[in-house]
């Protein structure tokens, strides 16, 4: 994206507050309208004034460019669009805002309290309220041997994909708009702009080009698209915005920050019995997956282990804080460090080895959770066991002498959810006469692969080579309904749609090569680009002879569309909350060797064992890559990587303060694949896509209890927490001694 | 003020005229529209902008292009010799070790300069030379085994044909 | 960066040069060397330098000498890559070779010079707490003439040092370290190894020949404060010492006590106070062992 360029193309900035909180007296724009270069300038008055939601039927609280209020540290005031980039920078610092300073609150445990200022109009801070109960927890409660409390919270960190937010837009006067955009969900991209600008979707066309990384972090629109689009708009040009380091730092979406208090109930032999969280979340200052995301990690209640009653109430507060968005793990990177952590705490009390607590609490495939999950195939034990013996859990736990090792699970979606009611994907594909094949498909490839998958898959069904496949993918216009690259869900629904669409095609191919052969389609089989019959494999036709019939003779193309639309994960029941949500679910258990300097607290991650059940690798190497990668953003968004905010402004918004690891940062990391075949996926296949990232940081933590005894609840994982503690520890002891 | 420089990238001379405080990353980018080197953080932390000049990799983004005159720069466009990819482009497809390709071209220049200085480097030698050039997709594992492979390959190929190797290797660094 | 245009960008060839044309654009121009710092100062907008005069150019900024009684001299203009990569440095003064390996990544070490580094000031800079404890001299020159300065009165506050509108400085002089002498630097960067120094320590250690008493001590610290400094009361505990545990330990607690680190995004102010004892305490050990190394060597 960042190397595209149209002819007479003018670039654009956006004027952001500096406030976290301010109400918006005047905007005198006069001189940035006079500055040489400059084009366009625009506020909420050039604007449609629309509030949007991104994530309807959320309250619509956003707009383009903000008009009466500012609302965090980065807010959209104006846009200047010019000649050049430094231009527009130049123009932006000449326009003149007067704001009358609000008081301001972060802490979104203050914002929940009735006095707190008010962030929208009037209203509670409380953004959204989620309350959802299976069981009878306090029956599970009061049978339970023991019970635990606990208290952890989790850290603001952001994707920092290695390309920046970018976008071109040019509107033409026919009224239709064309937005390149480093997105990662083309297909909702063009109705998110149509909405924020008050325009009908069918006028919007979005273009996804190479992108550099996404994680889920160019989910949602970025209000630069609309931005964007507004000013192509006023000049008739196109227009392209690109954010600084420091914008993507301070104004793009990050993980929702939660506090999480948990409360387990076990029976004395480490049986789960009842489960109880309260999760406030750090919703910042606009609505988008706050309460999608909060819901997410409600579910891991009982999805992680076997737990009869559950109860969870999640609150999504509003603050004037930079606001979240969907983030490699949705939820789970959060509820999964509680659970987890807890977990490791639970069997400690109870001396069973946390390993075997795991176990004892696991399901296979079959089971249905309390709450409505139905589990088609589930590879956990056998990652917890390979896992285990590849770290050597056995040997190395259990030491205390400074060294220590610690584990933890997950279970993901392995392919979507229902979250906007359908969870579906198409694909067209056709054969060429030159044996090529042509897939379109909506699926969305940022950098993990998904390309690579679905034309692996078209070329498995077809009996040609991956190379043969041209993939088509990233044009709204073109491209058929999916919902996008999130939820780690294109290699199960597009990969679906892609199959189903070869095999159309491949029946098409058969019946043609049917009547040429004289036999049965049922009784061809195609690899290698020959079409035989299976009991006489010497009657054959190559598959350029039985294109040149079909297109030549009939003049009729092998083409076909596929449509997946799952019928397995199911919505929530609007009543008792009870649903299956998602259509096969993913595993997988990390194992984190650590050191800790008694003198520092220093910890260094030695070595990363991740064992994943990805349902079937329909390619290795790209798992792995996958898996290795997200170690990597576990590893970082669990020790190193925290955004540190001060009265809402961000003050480490470069690389050099936000540390993201390098490669002599890394630790060992050994992949292992499980592969338990998933009755519904792709050849068995799941997703894999975003479980890697998810485990690293509870696994770190526990052997970090391991190696030193001391337990940290709040991320980031810091060597000055683990000293602190280690005092605290260490004075603890004294005191207990007199 | 602009100053007319003249650059030597890849073998070929261009002239610009440019304000002297523009960085050598932004003429390659935008004066001779070569988009390999990528911006990212513009402070030198991230590498995606890495070049080499005179045969050692360094952050274009910090660079004045006035202080690159009379230099050799290597950008990615002119890493393969035309014919074929060069070998670690090669292993970094063959490996895996691309997954969204932004940090690639700047990846696969920190390698460059590191196997031209020291053409069986170990493990924690490749770590530390590309311990510059973040990337956020890969963990670099597989970017690890990639220059490993290409290493072993290289040093192969000029066992097998020194007089070739030879050329080649007089060949990147002219 | 367009905000105020470029009047003028010059590359003497000679220091005389450079120093005129810095006399002749006084307080407007600005010396670039490998311009890591200033082209990030540029990005940031903290600075918009009118005149850039670069000394990449001139040969007599860009060496590394070396003399058996003097020690080593080091020109101004000469990268990271090279001092941590001289033979020469790896074998007569080995500490100074790592502490320039230890600067950023490679790219940063192929294009930043050690005067650039010196002069850019930041706290947390590697090689100005090392310099420090081996009582580098710095050499300033302008039109006017030439000055010599020890390193510990050359950083004055954050990224403030004591050279003039006028002067450059050219050149680096660090005495040889004597047999019966040993030095160390450690830095702490417990986030990436990549970080700049949340602390950092260098010691330098001289005992005398039976290896029971500690001659002559210096402690700098890095990271905790405006500028680099050096530990005076805990150098003052440990001067004429017997080399024992304890020594080691209460000046490592005078250090920490002496100073008053600030909080920022990498660590809290305490838990710097807290790391400047455990560092120096391993830096001095660190030296100490190195100097009886060089004793036995000597021997």
């Amino acid at each position: 994206m960042a190397d595209m360029k149209l002819p007479r193309m003018l670039f654009g900035k956006i004027l952001r507050s500096p406030y976290p909180h301010a109400r918006i007296l005047n905007i005198d724009t006069s001189k940035a309208r006079k500055a040489t270069g400059v084009k366009a300038v625009i506020t909420a008055n050039d604007t449609p004034k629309l509030k949007f939601s991104l994530h309807p039927p959320l309250r619509a609280d956003k707009m383009p460019l903000e008009e009466f209020k500012v609302r965090y540290v980065g807010d959209e005031v104006a846009a200047v669009a010019a000649a050049d980039e430094n231009t527009a920078q130049e123009a932006i610092s000449l326009i003149e805002v007067d704001y009358e300073l609000l008081p301001a609150v972060f802490d979104p445990e203050e914002a929940m309290k009735p006095e707190a200022p008010k962030i929208h109009d009037d209203e509670s801070n409380v953004a959204s309220y989620l309350v959802r109960q299976f069981g009878d927890v306090g029956l599970g409660f009061k049978e339970a041997d023991r019970i635990f409390e606990n208290r952890f919270s989790t850290s603001r960190v952001t994707h920092c994909c290695m390309e920046t937010h970018g976008c071109i837009a040019f509107f033409l006067a026919s009224g239709r708009l064309t937005v390149w955009s480093t997105t990662q969900t083309p297909n909702f991209l063009y109705k998110e702009i149509a909405r924020a600008l008050g325009i009908a979707s069918r006028m919007v066309k979005v273009i996804k080009p190479f992108v550099g990384g996404a994680f889920g972090g160019r989910r949602g629109m970025d209000m630069q698209d609309a931005i964007c689009a507004l000013l192509s708009m006023k000049t008739g040009r196109p227009v392209k915005i690109c954010n600084t380091r420091e914008e993507e730092f301070t104004t793009s979406r990050l993980r929702y920050p939660m506090v999480i208090k948990l409360k387990t109930g076990v029976k004395k032999d480490g049986t789960l019995l009842a489960r109880q969280a309260t999760v406030i979340t750090d919703n910042g200052a606009y609505n988008y997956k706050g309460p999608a995301i909060t819901g997410a990690a409600g579910l891991r209640l009982d999805l992680m282990y076997k737990v009869p009653n559950t109860k969870f109430e999640g609150y999504v507060v509003y603050t004037n804080n930079q606001y979240g968005g969907a983030f490699r793990g949705f939820g789970s990177p959060q509820i999964t460090f509680a659970i987890e952590s807890e977990m490791d705490m639970i069997a400690e009390d109870l001396g069973i080895d946390p390993l075997e607590m795991r176990l004892k609490n696991s399901y296979s495939a079959g089971y249905q959770t309390i709450s409505g999950a139905k589990i088609t195939s589930c590879g956990l034990q056998e990652c917890i066991k390979k896992g285990a013996e590849l770290a050597r859990w056995r040997e190395k736990r259990g030491r205390r002498d400074g060294r220590g090792i610690g584990m933890a699970t997950l279970v993901h979606t392995g392919g979507g959810t229902k979250d906007y009611g359908y969870n579906c994907s198409e694909a067209f594909v056709r054969l060429n006469d030159d044996c090529t094949v042509s897939l379109i498909s909506g699926a969305s490839d940022t950098g993990q692969g998904s390309d690579t998958i679905l034309a692996q898959i078209v070329a498995e069904t077809l009996g040609v080579g991956v190379e043969d496949i041209e993939v088509i993918t990233g044009d709204s216009d073109i491209c058929p309904l999916d919902l996008g690259a999130w939820g780690s869900r294109q290699t199960f629904t597009s990969g679906n749609a892609a199959r189903i669409a070869a095999e159309e095609a491949r029946r098409q191919l058969l019946e043609i090569a049917s009547e040429m052969l004289e036999a049965n389609p049922g009784d061809l089989d195609i690899r290698a680009k020959k079409v035989f019959v299976k009991e006489t494999p010497d009657r054959k036709l190559s598959m350029a002879e039985v294109l040149a019939q079909s297109y030549s003779k009939k003049g009729r193309p092998v083409a076909a569309r596929g449509f997946f639309d799952e019928q397995i994960s199911t919505n929530r029941d609007l009543h008792t909350g009870f649903s299956n949500p998602f259509p096969a679910y993913a595993f997988g258990a990390h194992f984190a060797e650590v050191e800790v300097d008694r003198e520092t607290g220093e910890i260094r991650v030695l070595n990363i064992v991740a064992a994943h059940d990805l349902g079937r690798a329909i390619n290795p190497m790209a798992a792995e890559g996958q898996i290795e990668g997200a170690v990597a953003q576990g590893l970082g968004t669990g020790m190193t990587e925290y955004l540190v905010w001060e009265e809402g402004q961000t003050i480490n918004p470069t690389f050099i303060e936000y540390k993201i690891p390098s490669a002599i940062d890394m630790p060992n990391v050994k992949p292992i694949l499980v592969e338990s075949i998933d009755p519904n996926g792709p050849f068995g296949a799941k997703g894999v896509g975003e479980p890697g990232l998810v485990p690293t940081a509870p696994a770190i933590a526990n052997a970090i209890y391991d190696a030193v005894g001391v337990r940290i609840k709040d991320l980031p994982l810091t060597s000055e927490k683990v000293l602190n503690a280690l005092r605290e520890l260490k004075n603890g002891k004294e005191e207990a001694l007199i | 003020m602009r100053e007319k420089i003249e650059l030597k990238v890849n073998g070929d001379l261009y002239q610009v005229e440019v304000d002297p405080r523009k960085t050598l990353l932004s003429v390659l980018r935008e004066d001779l529209e070569l988009t390999g080197a990528k911006m990212s953080c513009g402070y030198g932390v991230c590498g995606s902008c890495t070049v080499l000049v005179d045969g050692k990799a360094v952050c274009s983004c910090l660079v004045l292009a006035t202080q690159a005159k009379g230099k050799e720069i290597v950008t990615i466009e002119g890493l393969s010799d035309g014919d074929g990819l060069h070998p670690l482009q090669e292993s970094f497809i063959d490996h895996g070790a691309i997954q969204c390709g932004y940090c690639t071209p700047g990846m696969i220049l920190s390698a460059k300069a590191l196997l031209d200085e020291n053409p069986s480097p170990d493990e924690y030698e490749i770590r530390s030379a590309i311990a510059g050039n973040l990337c956020r997709c890969t963990g670099y594992v597989k970017i690890v085994e990639a220059i490993k492979a290409a290493s072993a390959k290289m040093v192969r190929s000029w066992q097998i044909s020194p007089s070739s190797a030879a050329g080649r290797r007089k060949s990147t660094q002219d | 960066m367009a905000d105020a245009a470029c009047l003028g960008y010059f590359e003497p060839e000679t220091i005389e040069e450079a120093c005129r044309l810095l006399s002749s654009h006084r307080g407007h121009a600005k010396i670039i060397a490998g311009g890591l710092s200033l082209n990030v100062m540029i990005a940031q907008k903290l600075i918009n330098p009118e005149y850039l005069v670069s000394i990449q150019g001139i040969k007599s900024l860009n060496f590394i000498c070396h003399e058996p009684t003097a020690g080593f001299k080091i020109g101004a203009a000469t990268v990271h890559a090279d001092i941590e990569k001289s033979s020469l440095i790896k074998e007569k003064m080995p500490l100074l070779s790592q502490v320039a390996g230890m600067i950023g990544s490679v790219q940063v070490r192929n294009r930043g010079t050690i005067g650039g580094n010196l002069c850019h000031a930041d706290p947390a800079s590697d090689l100005s707490p090392a310099l420090i404890a081996l009582s580098a001299q710095l050499k300033l020159q302008s039109s006017d003439g030439a000055r010599t300065m020890p390193i510990d009165k050359f950083f004055l506050d954050y990224f403030q040092t004591a050279i003039g509108e006028e002067e450059i400085l050219t050149e680096i002089k660090i005495p040889q370290i004597p047999p019966l002498a040993g030095a160390s630097f450690i830095k702490f960067t417990p986030r990436s190894k990549m970080d700049m120094a949340v602390v950092s320590a260098a010691v330098y250690a001289q005992i005398d020949a039976a290896a029971e008493r500690l001659l002559d001590v210096k402690i700098a610290l890095g990271a905790v404060g405006p500028r680099p400094v050096r530990a005076l009361k805990a150098e003052g505990a440990l001067k004429g010492q017997k080399i024992i545990h304890s020594a080691i330990e209460q000046a490592a607690e005078l250090a920490r006590e002496e100073c008053s680190p600030l909080t920022d995004a990498k660590a809290s102010g305490g838990y710097r106070k807290e790391m400047v004892g455990v560092f120096v305490k391993r830096a001095a050990m660190l030296a100490l062992e190195r100097a009886r190394e060089n004793r036995h060597q000597a021997q």
